[in-house]
């Protein structure tokens, strides 16, 4: 059985730095954030069950994944906020977050695509026959978009050690329209095994996972986990009452932990709103691993420019 | 030192890398038991097996997305588009994914592949199988255009393509792929991404083409050569990153440049070339810079003579950019 507090330490971390992140983009301090409550207990459980070597692809709003693979808060603040020190040093918006010692892939802004890259490299974990499962994390609307389906249909196809793990929200009522109400109905037609758990049920989604990891490891193929969440409570709420009542944990530890995980967001915030911007120069850094002439005549002239705001921005600020 | 064609070339630069390194790996629609339809990778699955020359299901964004997980997994991906004109399907993983990898992973992540596809026209292919997209690329941050003209080009770029650390489109001119045969050494060698090479030295016009439309602008340089016009033709090689200064330098002795490419005109390649020449040898111009291009139409199926700017179109440019 799968360490439960760990999963509610995750969850409650996870949730109190969208809260903050999320304020902090609703008052225009960052970039905005794709927030991602209602799902913390169920993504950590799936990505606590994977070895160091598995990998993650998560999308826009499974960020947390990196945190619960041990990204520390004050790195993905400085993401959040953009600054020199952050994982992509200001490149990348808020939750475009990616770590290769974590192994934890870069998500897309376009709904579907890193579905693609995930079944690709659990692809080139089987011709390498490396035994490394890779885990790949979307919502529902996106087995709407094209690359679902063709990053499943490969998946399928090449019997590649992934599992495709979808986030339904079937607690408010959606109104876009779809074939099917299941999404696991869809794996179906591309081979792919289907397996379905309920997002409260913390333990029923690991022996889900666990299931599908182990399927992966021995060669039988990719599996697609949906996690529905019917339930309109909080999850990480009702998974904290449970290890109350179990005699696991106690509101004096719960306290504890808030405060803690409090305390370590707001010292990330201030570092990150005291950090220098990247350096001008810094732009034309990562677009290739050389600059080449153009870039580098490019990032001259923009040297040579003086800095300052859209002229609209500026009238806004002197008003 | 050996004989041969272009697609011969391809395949052995294929199957030196792939020997070099066992991170490379073929994939695409038909590349393994077929041998690709032009044939570029045959033997291959022969000498390398199924886990190194892989045959696909025939959806090409599903070719690129998956080549986009391979390189960071640490592969050397070396995805086929069976012809530049089914590259659409996959231009999202192209523009989106694999051309900004680097950078928005902040350096986190790579994606070192090399997208080879066969493009042009001239072999009564009609829409499908004939246009040239390369200006679309060149225009994406994060990508490197290569589009060799001749075997041992092609044999040396391509090994450089495949050790360079970033997304590579390699556009094949089909129409040159037998048609051109010359001495290539058998061994390893690379050519150096970003090089443009003058392949006829002249005083009067800068001709600058790449591909199968260098073949045109040779023709037309020497139909001019005897009225008394002297061109010096540049073969680009690789179109990005621009080997500018060796355009610049051309058109500073001549004071006259013409460019020639296939793609239709209108936010072709040509007109950045001359734009950014224009900003440096703008008090060398003798005459306007001039274009001979494919025009804004869909390309044609029975009619693509007269829209490819072949030699006959080229030469009345040339006589007009030399006489203005």
């Amino acid at each position: 059985m799968q360490d439960l507090l760990a999963v509610y330490r995750a969850s409650v971390r996870a949730r109190r730095l969208d809260e903050r992140l999320s304020s902090l983009a609703h008052a225009g301090r960052i970039g905005a954030h794709p927030d991602a409550r209602g799902f913390e207990p169920s993504l950590a459980a799936v990505v606590l069950a994977l070895r160091p070597d598995d990998a993650v692809f998560p999308g826009l709003r499974e960020h947390a994944a990196a945190l619960v693979r041990g990204l520390p808060i004050a790195d993905y603040v400085a993401h959040a906020f953009g600054t020199a020190e952050g994982p992509t040093h200001g490149h990348a918006a808020p939750a475009m977050l990616a770590s290769r010692a974590l192994r934890v892939g870069p998500p897309s802004g376009l709904l579907s695509n890193h579905l693609t890259h995930a079944a690709g490299h659990a692809w080139a974990g089987k011709l390498r026959r490396d035994d490394v499962v890779t885990l790949a994390l979307f919502g529902e609307a996106a087995a709407d978009a094209g690359e679902f389906h063709t990053a499943v249909n490969f998946a399928g196809a090449t019997r590649a050690p992934i599992v495709f793990v979808c986030r339904t929200d079937r607690t408010g009522a959606s109104g876009l329209p779809r074939p099917v109400e299941r999404v696991i109905d869809k794996a179906v037609a591309y081979g792919v095994e289907a397996a379905e758990a309920p997002a409260h049920d913390v333990a029923g989604v690991h022996a889900a996972l666990t299931r599908a990891l182990a399927r992966a490891r021995s060669g039988e193929g990719p599996t697609l986990l949906e996690i529905v969440r019917t339930d309109p409570a909080c999850p990480i709420e009702s998974l904290r009452d449970a290890l109350i009542a179990a005699g696991v944990w106690d509101s004096t530890q719960d306290f504890a932990l808030h405060r803690d995980t409090t305390l370590e967001i707001e010292a990330a915030v201030r570092a990150a709103m005291a950090a220098a911007p990247p350096a001008r120069a810094s732009l034309f850094e990562h677009v290739f691993a050389a600059l080449g002439p153009q870039l580098e005549a490019q990032q001259r002239a923009l040297l040579d420019a003086p800095s300052g705001a859209p002229v609209a921005a500026r009238r806004e600020n002197e008003s | 030192m050996t004989q041969k064609n272009m697609v011969q070339a391809i395949n052995e630069a294929l199957r030196l890398e792939m020997q070099r390194d066992g991170r490379v790996v073929v994939l695409g629609e038909d590349v393994g038991k077929v041998g690709g339809v032009f044939r570029v990778t045959q033997g291959l699955w022969d000498e390398f097996g199924d886990d190194r020359v892989i045959d696909t299901p025939l959806n090409e964004a599903g070719i690129i997305g998956t080549a986009i997980g391979m390189a960071a997994y640490g592969m050397r991906p070396v995805p086929e588009i069976q012809f530049a004109d089914f590259i659409y399907p996959a231009f999202d993983q192209i523009v989106s994914e694999a051309a900004k990898y680097r950078y928005r992973s902040g350096g986190e992540y790579t994606c070192p592949m090399v997208i080879r596809t066969p493009y042009g026209g001239g072999i009564k292919g009609g829409a499908y199988h004939s246009q040239s997209p390369e200006a679309l690329f060149i225009h994406t941050a994060g990508l490197k255009v290569v589009c060799p003209s001749n075997p041992y080009d092609a044999k040396g770029l391509l090994a450089a393509a495949i050790q360079d650390d970033d997304p590579v489109l390699f556009f094949e001119p089909k129409r040159v792929y037998r048609a051109v045969k010359m001495d290539v050494p058998d061994e390893a060698y690379t050519l150096p991404l970003g090089e443009a090479k003058v392949v006829r030295p002249g005083e009067d016009v800068t001709v600058v083409a790449w591909g199968a439309m260098l073949y045109e602008a040779l023709s037309a340089a020497e139909t001019v050569e005897a009225q008394g016009i002297s061109c010096e033709v540049v073969d680009l090689r690789t179109l990005w990153p621009l080997d500018l200064e060796s355009i610049v330098r051309s058109v500073e002795k001549t004071g006259r440049i013409v460019v020639v490419h296939e793609a239709p005109k209108a936010c072709g390649f040509g007109a950045e070339i001359l734009q950014l020449v224009t900003e440096q040898s703008f008090l060398h111009f003798q005459a306007p810079p001039a274009r001979v291009t494919g025009w804004d139409t869909p390309f044609p199926y029975t009619l693509e003579n007269e829209y490819l700017p072949l030699a006959h179109r080229i030469v009345p440019q040339l006589i007009a950019t030399a006489n203005y």
